[in-house]
C-alpha cells in the first residue's frame, strides 16, 4: 500500500469513529476535522500511557472522629496531571495576624505551594532592654490580647528563674488557675466563632445568628465565664496586672473563689451541649494525616499548662525530654524568605505545638470528663491529622473546668494567705516556658546586678508552627489533588488547615537583625 | 496608649477607689476586646455605659455623655461576613449583638476628648486629674432610665 493510500485510509478511519461518537453523543452538528485530529492524538497518547508500580508506603493509623470520610469524592474536574490550580488567599481570615496562602500548579507541577507571612516584625525583645525586671511583664503581655496571660506567666517564669526566685505553692496554684482561664477562654472563641462556620459552609459566625442564635449565645456565655475566671485572678480580662515576679500584688477573696467554682459549675451543661454540637460535624472534619514530631509541657503531676520539661513524641511514639533552659537546642530557629516570622526544627524538618501536641504528649494526665470527651470523638494517641486540634481543644476546655475547680478546692482547703512577694537572690540569666493556647511559649532574660534587663528572647508557639504548616501544606496539596477537588474546594481544604492551628501570627514576628545594603 | 487607657482608668477608680459596690452593677475592662462587649448585651443587661476617648472637638479632657443612637461610626463599615477579635468597630459589634439578642440595653457613651493618644505608659494632667468627676458622670448615666 503507498504512503499516500494509508493516509486516506486513517483519515477515512478517523471520520468513521468521530461520527460513531457523535452519534452516541448526540452531537448533530458536524464538525469532523478537528475531531479527528484529536481522536488520533488521544490515540497516539494512549499508546504511551505507562501505569507506575504502586509503592507501599506505611503511615501510622488515620485518626479521624466521624464514621463518612469528610473529603467526599467530587466529580472529577481533570486528572492530577493536567490540572491547573491557582490560589492566591492574601490575608487569610478568622485567624490572629496576617498570613497568605500561595498555590500555584500548571500542568499537574507545583510551581508553588506557600504559607507566607508578611507581618512586620514587633521588637519585643528589643523594647524591654534596659526595663526593671518589675517592667519587663507588663511589656511583653502587650505581645498579644488573647494570650496576655501567656506572656505574663512566662515573662514572669524568666524573670524568677534569672533572678533566683522561688515562688510558693499558692502562687504556682494560683497561676495555672489563671492559665486555665486563658485556656479556656481563648478555646472557645476559636471552636465557635473561627472553626465552627468552616463545618457549617458559613464564611462567619455573623451568618450563624439567624439559624444558630441560641448557640452563638451560648458560646458568648462561655466566653463570659472566662473573662470572669481570669479578671478575678489576674486582675484584668487582658494584660493581667496582679501577676508580678515573685507573687500576687491582689489575691482573690475566699467567697470570690468559691463564687468562681459555683459559675464555673452552672456552666456544665453548656459544655455537654458544645461537645454534643461539635460531635455532630465530626464527620466534616477532612481525615488527613501527615507524620508529625509534637512538642509540649509535661511533667508527672498534671495535664501541665504551667510548669514541667519539654516533652516531644514522634508519631512512631519515641520520646526525647529537654530541660526549659535548653530552649534553644529543640526550637533551633532559623529565617526564611517566605516568612517574617522565623521558622523552628527539632528530630525533624519541623514540629507542631497546640493542642494536639499537648494531648499527644499527655493524653494520661487528663482529667476523667475530658478523657470522656476524646473517646466519643475517637481521639486518641498519637494523632497526626492537624484538623483535630480544634476537638483536642474542646477536650482541654473540659479538662480547663475539672482541673480548675479541683486547683480552688485545693487553694481553699489550705487558705488564702497573704504573702509577701519573694525577692530576688541574684541577677543573671533565665528561661520560663508555660503551655499558651496555641502551644509551648519561651521566654528568656538576663539582668545585670541592678535589676535591668540586658537582653531577652521570646519564641512563640505559632512561629514553632510555621514550619510544620508548610510541611502540611505540601503533603495536603498532592492528597487533594488526588481526590479531584476543585479549586474552590482546595481553597478551602488551606484555609481550614491554617485555622485549625489557630494561629497567632502577629505573636509571632518579633526581632530581625536587619542588614542594610547601599 | 496614653489618653485611651482612661477608660479601664475610670472603671478601676470606681471598682478600687471609690469601692463603689452596688448588687447588680459591674466593672468590665474590655481594653482592646471589643469583641467581648457582645455578652454583655444579653437581656440580664438594663443598662451599659462605655467609657472612652473620642474627637469631638472639645478642649482636652471635656467629655459628652450620648446615647448610642446619637452616634455613628467614622470607621468605612466593613462587609458583614469579617471580624476581627482584636479590633473590631464598636458599632459593628452592637449590630452584630443586636440581631442575636433582638434588642439591647440602653447603651451611653461617655466620650472623652484626649490630649495625646500615644504608645506610652501614663495619662496626661488634663485627664488624670478628672478621673474622680468621670467616675460620678458614668454612675450618673448608669443610674438615669
Amino acid at each position: 500500500m503507498t504512503a499516500k493510500k494509508k493516509k486516506k485510509l486513517v483519515k477515512k478511519e478517523a471520520k468513521k469513529t468521530v461520527k460513531k461518537a457523535m452519534k452516541k453523543a448526540g452531537v448533530k452538528k458536524k464538525n469532523t476535522k478537528n475531531a479527528a485530529k484529536k481522536v488520533i492524538k488521544v490515540k497516539k497518547k494512549a499508546a504511551k500511557k505507562v501505569v507506575p508500580k504502586k509503592k507501599k508506603v506505611s503511615l501510622p493509623k488515620k485518626q479521624n472522629a466521624g464514621k463518612k470520610p469528610a473529603f467526599r469524592k467530587a466529580k472529577a474536574v481533570g486528572t492530577s496531571k493536567k490540572r491547573n490550580i491557582k490560589v492566591d488567599v492574601h490575608h487569610l481570615t478568622r485567624v490572629e495576624g496576617h498570613g497568605n496562602i500561595v498555590i500555584d500548579v500548571k500542568n499537574g507541577i507545583v510551581k508553588k505551594c506557600q504559607w507566607q507571612v508578611p507581618e512586620a516584625p514587633r521588637f519585643f525583645e528589643a523594647m524591654v532592654r534596659d526595663r526593671h525586671y518589675s517592667e519587663v511583664a507588663r511589656i511583653t503581655s502587650r505581645i498579644c490580647g488573647i494570650c496576655s496571660v501567656g506572656h505574663t506567666l512566662a515573662s514572669v517564669k524568666a524573670s524568677e528563674a534569672a533572678l533566683g526566685i522561688d515562688i510558693t505553692e499558692q502562687t504556682r496554684n494560683l497561676r495555672k488557675l489563671l492559665k486555665h482561664a486563658e485556656n479556656f477562654d481563648s478555646h472557645i472563641l476559636h471552636i465557635f466563632f473561627l472553626v465552627a462556620p468552616d463545618l457549617l459552609g458559613a464564611p462567619s459566625v455573623f451568618p450563624l445568628v439567624e439559624k444558630h442564635g441560641p448557640v452563638v449565645a451560648m458560646a458568648l456565655r462561655l466566653k463570659r465565664l472566662g473573662h470572669e475566671w481570669g479578671a478575678l485572678i489576674g486582675g484584668r480580662t487582658t494584660h493581667p496586672t496582679t501577676v508580678v515576679p515573685g507573687g500576687f500584688t491582689k489575691l482573690p477573696t475566699e467567697i470570690e473563689l468559691r463564687e468562681l467554682r459555683a459559675k464555673i459549675l452552672a456552666h456544665e451543661q453548656d459544655l455537654v451541649t458544645t461537645a454534643d454540637l461539635v460531635l455532630s460535624l465530626a464527620g466534616k472534619i477532612p481525615n488527613f494525616n501527615r507524620p508529625t514530631e509534637y512538642i509540649a509541657l509535661s511533667s508527672d503531676d498534671d495535664y501541665e499548662l504551667y510548669s514541667g520539661e519539654i516533652k516531644s513524641t514522634l508519631y512512631d511514639g519515641s520520646i526525647a525530654t529537654y530541660k526549659v533552659a535548653d530552649y534553644r537546642s529543640v526550637t533551633n530557629e532559623y529565617l526564611t524568605p517566605q516568612s517574617t516570622a522565623k521558622w523552628t526544627k527539632n528530630r525533624h524538618e519541623s514540629y507542631a505545638a497546640g493542642a494536639l501536641a499537648r494531648f499527644n504528649n499527655n493524653y494520661d494526665k487528663l482529667h476523667e470528663k475530658a478523657l470522656a470527651v476524646a473517646t466519643k470523638f475517637g481521639l486518641k494517641p498519637i494523632c497526626t491529622n492537624p484538623f483535630m486540634n480544634s476537638v483536642a481543644q474542646l477536650v482541654e476546655v473540659v479538662n480547663d473546668v475539672y482541673q480548675s475547680v479541683a486547683l480552688i478546692d485545693q487553694i481553699l482547703k489550705d487558705g488564702i494567705k497573704d504573702e509577701p512577694l519573694v525577692r530576688p537572690t541574684k541577677f543573671s540569666k533565665g528561661a520560663g516556658a508555660v503551655e499558651v493556647p496555641r502551644g509551648i511559649l519561651f521566654h528568656e532574660y538576663e539582668y545585670d546586678k541592678d535589676g535591668m534587663c540586658i537582653s531577652g528572647n521570646c519564641i512563640i508557639p505559632t512561629n514553632q508552627n510555621h514550619a510544620n504548616i508548610q510541611k502540611d501544606f505540601e503533603a495536603l496539596l498532592p492528597f487533594v489533588m488526588n481526590l479531584n477537588y476543585n479549586n474552590d474546594e482546595i481553597k478551602l481544604a488551606f484555609e481550614m488547615l491554617v485555622r485549625a492551628y489557630d494561629p497567632c501570627i502577629s505573636c509571632s514576628t518579633h526581632y530581625l537583625d536587619i542588614i542594610i545594603e547601599e | 496608649m496614653y489618653d485611651d487607657s482612661v477608660g479601664i482608668r475610670v472603671a478601676n477608680h470606681l471598682e478600687n477607689c471609690l469601692n463603689y459596690h452596688r448588687a447588680g452593677i459591674f466593672f468590665v475592662d474590655l481594653s482592646n476586646r471589643v469583641f467581648d462587649l457582645i455578652s454583655y448585651c444579653d437581656n440580664k443587661t438594663s443598662h451599659i455605659v462605655i467609657v472612652d476617648t473620642g474627637r469631638l472637638g472639645l478642649d482636652a479632657g471635656d467629655y459628652k455623655v450620648i446615647r448610642l443612637e446619637q452616634a455613628r461610626s467614622s470607621k468605612k463599615r466593613l462587609p458583614k461576613v469579617s471580624v476581627d477579635v482584636h479590633s473590631t468597630d464598636l458599632f459593628k459589634v452592637l449590630d452584630f449583638a443586636r440581631t442575636l439578642y433582638k434588642e439591647l440595653p440602653i447603651i451611653d457613651l461617655l466620650i472623652i476628648e484626649p490630649k495625646e493618644i500615644k504608645l506610652a505608659e501614663g495619662i496626661s494632667n488634663d485627664l488624670a486629674r478628672k478621673i474622680d468627676e468621670y467616675s460620678k458622670i458614668a454612675l450618673a448615666a448608669l443610674e438615669r432610665a
